[in-house]
């Protein structure tokens, strides 16, 4: 059986690659289909997670496990939110409170905290990893902060508008050269990821 | 219904309803809990998160089935009715992916997780082509293109091209290449290269011990650029969050008064 | 007589038989029993031994009957008979009766074969024994003649068989004489064996010699003689002494086989393989499965003291690592004084320009390059053709990209450029509707009209490719629609026009990550035909968004990215330009402050670490 599953993402796979290259009409078609195909997969794998979710702590509540209260609470807010947002839309003002209320402030401040985290780790860079690598790290992100922020006073004088310039240039020359190569050794690695998958070497969807 | 930002966007502050500040104070209270999380981990953050998780999971579930599933699945099956259900091309777009949905949501349970592989197959080997035929199209060979021409002395001429920017396109494609030795060689030890000389205590080392260092600097270099732009982003929402704070207190303080 | 069995079929046949009765196969005879372990040819000895004791009688009698020397004969005879019942335990078919010529002249010739062989011994204490396959052959075919065929068993090519008619001159000679008696004859002693213990044959008479009735002893001392030198119980001959490099030469027997061989009849024909229809076919699973243990003995092991302590080293190891790591007591609650001292200096950072209004910093003077190409992208965007905008980004960053985009989507609308909204994240619709209202609201853009929301992509890559091929396939369902619009938002006015990707005036992604930059740029380049593409980005995800910004310096034609917009000076400056203050500006001084603040921690870790690690060099 797990050879017919292969050759299902091998034949489906092949056909929507083939349609990057290929314009022939029938290809195009069935290219289109696979891909609504998996667009509406897509949304019911997010639900099949959702309700994985929902079980796992559903699970700590009903065992009275540690963190219980917690686990109430996720499951409350996504009863809720879930509800009403079925009910009345998801564009419906009910809906949108929750989102404006809840979910964006709270993201937006984990979002504040994290500057902090960043700063710590930051400073503690040079003394934990005393190499050339972390001072090279430290003292670009320290010029480009140099660069990229405003400095105090009416206007900018000669400094900081060669401080600009420097920014500039490490931004836009130096990173963008590893930039570059990370982007392709990215690509690389997805093409060879895919390919592997698509030759049936791996079967992340199992047998 | 917007951010209570107040006056501080530059346009005229629209009057406060009653709905507006409890929101209000409810996000205010939400975020102070959050940012209680800089005094160490307490019960107030973890509930918060709880809160945020069950709300987006909520929200993302409604869109999914509301916005997606329903028009997809459910909506055409109406419109065609039973007699239409088995033309060709309500079986392709609405019967067959009704299959799989069905096949998918079985992995539910471990006890029937079996019966979704073919729809797993399926989404992973469109997936996988996707990705692949991106990665070649979209950014493989452009940007080795790019790589290649972008020492061509005939670009270089017709743009008025100076030694600066002739030296800035050679550090480029350097930074290019040895970020991609690097990646390639990275695996190997360091220490297996002979050094190509030793010099008054000094060994040099070998031309791929060379690459290697520099695609290791140039990449330091990168991320640096990326750490200091992620800095900056988040002591912008930082800012964002305090502004948000003065205003809801200034507009309950308004309110009460 | 030999009894040959056949190579092909198995089948036994007659010493004298050239080719086999069954199979018609030529024979090459095994000598049956070689070693005396053939048990299966217990009958066949038996009935063998039968005959060849009623001829051995008759010999008996005729040699006493004859002369004198017959007494030798009977010593030597016994060893020679032993052999010869060793060998030939299958031969059924010889004359019986009466003792032809040809025995005696055998028998004859054999006695002074001996002789000779003892003499030699005699005279050479050390040496190679004789081969006893080489005796045993010369001795059948001092019997059988030329006649016999070759045997497997057949050892180093024998003694030509001396089947002489008559005495040589020589052995005339050495014929024993009557007077001489048995014991006066030279013990040479066996190299190979002990000689068995005999019972000297009586006198002539008409009762059977004593040897005669021992033939079993024989058997067992002959094979006792085979196996290697042992002194025979009760045998007053001097054990054989063999040197060293002659015992290093022995074979040394390390398997006997436990398979015991039945007799033809009853034995399975094989009926799988190649030896199908054989008898006789080794079984491969009672031998090669069978667990055997070596019969040679277990070897001491010689340990040194440095290696039993290397052995009890590892041994220690082992056990540590499995010994279970009792848990380190809990050190008292350490106080993070130096997470709240930054988290301090921040906020502090932060909240001064806000509360109070200072310090000031200066208005960025000098504008991105990149954004005078974006601003004449903007002036140049068609105003009868929608321009998409991507909102992909999550609520967690609507702090900062809400304040970047701000100055794009102002002069957009200002321009009246009627705006699409579509999104990759669940609650990417929600951000739009959050964003854009107020400016719809501002700028006078009706909802379904001006301004229409396309709603949630669902899959990620996947779903941007199939937007990208087929628009009109990939949204079903709008987001926030308003009354009285169709059912199906590709009706509405505002996209009646759009079929493909390149139907829209421009196509803007506002998002946070390069994970999704690379994929709308991967994804959709190759479909715009002529539609600028635009990204809006925070500040981190702008290295890794350049190059494809960069590509089209360097390959005139092949766009990927257009315009780019990056973090808030890049959006203060759009506002400046754009003559109307947002949100950019609005967070330009409580920015400025922060980054005063990241700025002096970043410089005080690495000025930290740098001392420490001077200073803890000139430690040593």
């Amino acid at each position: 059986m797990s050879a017919i599953w292969a050759a299902l993402a091998l034949g489906v796979g092949l056909f929507v690659l083939l349609g990057y290259f290929i314009e022939l009409g029938f290809i195009q078609n069935l290219r289109l289909t696979f891909l609504r195909w998996a667009v509406l997969l897509a949304a019911a794998a997010l639900v099949v997670g959702l309700v994985n979710l929902l079980a796992v702590h559903w699970r700590k509540v009903s065992l009275t496990e540690e963190g219980w209260v917690y686990s109430g609470v996720l499951i409350l807010a996504f009863t809720v939110t879930l509800v009403l947002a079925l009910v009345f839309g998801p564009d419906s003002p009910a809906a949108l409170f929750i989102f404006n209320t809840f979910q964006l402030p709270l993201e937006s401040s984990l979002m504040a905290v994290l500057a902090v985290s960043l700063l710590v780790a930051g400073f503690r860079m040079v003394y934990r990893r005393r190499d050339l690598l972390s001072l090279l790290f430290v003292g670009t992100a320290l010029m480009v902060l140099l660069g990229t922020g405003p400095t105090p006073g009416g206007v900018e004088g000669p400094v900081v508008i060669a401080l600009r310039d420097f920014r500039a240039w490490l931004s836009q020359v130096w990173a963008a050269g590893g930039a570059r190569g990370i982007l392709l050794g990215v690509a690389l690695g997805a093409t060879a990821t895919g390919l592997r998958v698509l030759l049936t070497a791996d079967r992340p969807y199992g047998n | 219904m917007g951010s209570p930002i107040g006056g501080s966007a530059g346009g005229k502050a629209k009057p406060l309803s009653i709905a507006d500040l409890i929101s209000g104070a409810l996000a205010s209270i939400l975020t102070l809990m959050v940012l209680s999380y800089l005094v160490g981990d307490n019960p107030l953050f973890r509930v918060a998160m709880h809160l945020l998780v069950g709300a987006a999971a909520g929200y993302a579930g409604a869109i999914a089935l509301g916005n997606v599933l329903r028009p997809g699945l459910v909506d055409p099956i109406v419109t065609a009715g039973l007699d239409g259900l088995l033309s060709p091309s309500v079986l392709a777009t609405v019967i067959a992916p009704w299959i799989l949905v069905i096949t998918l949501m079985l992995k539910v349970s471990p006890a029937t997780s079996r019966f979704g592989t073919p729809a797993m197959a399926l989404l992973v080997g469109v997936g996988a082509a996707v990705v692949v035929g991106g990665a070649i199209s979209g950014t493989l060979l452009p940007q080795s293109l790019a790589s290649m021409r972008s020492l061509n002395p005939a670009g270089l001429a017709s743009d008025g091209e100076t030694l600066e920017r002739s030296l800035e396109l050679v550090i480029v494609l350097v930074g290019t290449l040895s970020t991609l030795f690097y990646f390639r060689f990275s695996s190997r030890e360091s220490g297996q290269e002979i050094p190509l000389a030793n010099l008054a205590g000094l060994s040099i080392p070998g031309p791929f011990s060379l690459l290697r260092s520099l695609g290791s600097a140039f990449i330091a270099i990168t991320f640096g650029v990326m750490y200091a732009g992620a800095v900056a982003a988040s002591l912008i929402v930082l800012a964002e969050r305090v502004q948000f704070l003065r205003d809801t207190l200034s507009n309950l303080i308004g309110a009460s008064g | 007589m030999i009894a040959i069995r056949c190579l092909n079929c198995g089948t036994l046949n007659p010493g004298l038989a050239r080719d086999c009765r069954r199979c018609g196969e030529p024979l090459k005879p095994m000598l049956i029993g070689g070693l005396a372990d053939d048990e299966a040819e217990a009958d066949d000895e038996a009935e063998a031994d039968d005959d060849w004791l009623e001829r051995m009688r008759q010999e008996a009698e005729y040699l006493s009957a004859a002369d004198e020397p017959a007494e030798d004969l009977a010593e030597d005879q016994p060893e020679a008979e032993g052999d010869l019942s060793a060998e030939l335990g299958g031969a059924d078919e010889l004359a019986e009766a009466e003792v032809p010529d040809w025995l005696d002249r055998i028998r004859e010739t054999q006695t002074g074969e001996l002789r000779a062989k003892a003499a030699a011994a005699a005279s050479e204490p050390a040496g190679p024994p004789p081969d006893q396959s080489a005796l045993e052959e010369s001795a059948i075919r001092a019997r059988l003649g030329p006649a016999l065929p070759t045997g497997e068993a057949a050892g180093p090519p024998a003694a030509p068989a001396a089947a002489a008619e008559e005495l040589p001159d020589w052995l005339q000679d050495v014929s024993p004489k009557p007077e001489a008696k048995p014991e006066e004859l030279p013990r040479v002693p066996a190299l190979i064996g002990q000689a068995p213990e005999l019972a000297r044959p009586a006198p002539a008479d008409e009762d059977l010699p004593e040897w005669l009735g021992e033939i079993d002893t024989l058997k067992e001392s002959l094979e006792e003689q085979m196996r290697g030198p042992a002194a025979a119980p009760g045998s007053d001959l001097a054990p054989a002494t063999l040197p060293s490099w002659l015992e290093a030469m022995r074979p040394v027997e390390t398997f006997r086989s436990v398979v015991q061989i039945e007799t033809e009849e009853d034995q399975s024909v094989e009926s799988v393989g190649p030896l199908a229809g054989l008898r006789g076919v080794l079984l491969a699973e009672p031998v090669v499965a069978m667990p055997r243990t070596s019969t040679v003995g277990s070897m001491q092991l010689d340990v040194t003291e440095r290696q039993y302590a290397q052995a009890e080293l590892i041994h220690k190891m082992v056990e540590e690592e499995q010994r279970e790591v009792a848990p380190s007591p809990r050190k008292g609650t350490r106080l993070a004084f130096f997470r709240w001292g930054i988290a301090a200096l921040t906020l502090l950072g932060v909240s001064l320009p806000i509360f109070s209004g200072a310090p000031v910093f200066a208005l960025p003077r000098l504008a991105p390059q990149e954004l005078g190409a974006l601003f004449e992208i903007v002036e140049r965007m068609p105003v009868d053709r929608p321009a998409l905008l991507v909102f992909d980004f999550e609520p967690g960053n609507s702090g900062e990209l809400d304040a970047v985009a701000g100055a794009f989507f102002d002069q957009l609308m200002g321009r009246g450029v009627p705006l699409a909204t579509l999104t990759t994240r669940p609650a990417g619709s929600a951000l739009a509707k959050r964003v854009l209202e107020d400016r719809a609201t501002r700028f006078g853009y009706v909802p379904g009209q001006t301004l229409i929301h396309l709603g949630y992509l669902s899959g990620g890559p996947t779903a941007v490719q199939l937007f990208a091929i087929n628009p009109r396939a990939s949204i079903l369902e709008g987001f926030d629609l308003p009354e009285g619009m169709p059912e199906d938002v590709w009706n509405a006015p505002l996209l009646q026009a759009v079929q493909n990707l390149s139907d829209f005036g421009s196509v803007a992604v506002i998002t946070s990550g390069t994970e999704s930059a690379r994929i709308w740029a991967e994804q959709v380049g190759s479909r715009l035909g002529q539609t600028p593409l635009v990204m809006v980005l925070s500040a981190g995800a702008e290295p890794l968004v350049r190059p494809y910004f960069d590509v089209q310096e360097q390959v005139p034609g092949d766009r990927r990215v257009d315009g780019i917009l990056s973090g808030l000076p890049a959006a203060a400056s759009y506002e400046l330009r754009n003559n109307q203050p947002g949100l950019a500006l609005a967070r330009w001084n409580p920015f400025g402050s922060a980054m005063l603040v990241a700025e002096l921690v970043l410089l005080a870790g690495a000025g930290y670490g740098i001392a420490n690690w001077w200073l803890g060099r000139r430690e040593g």
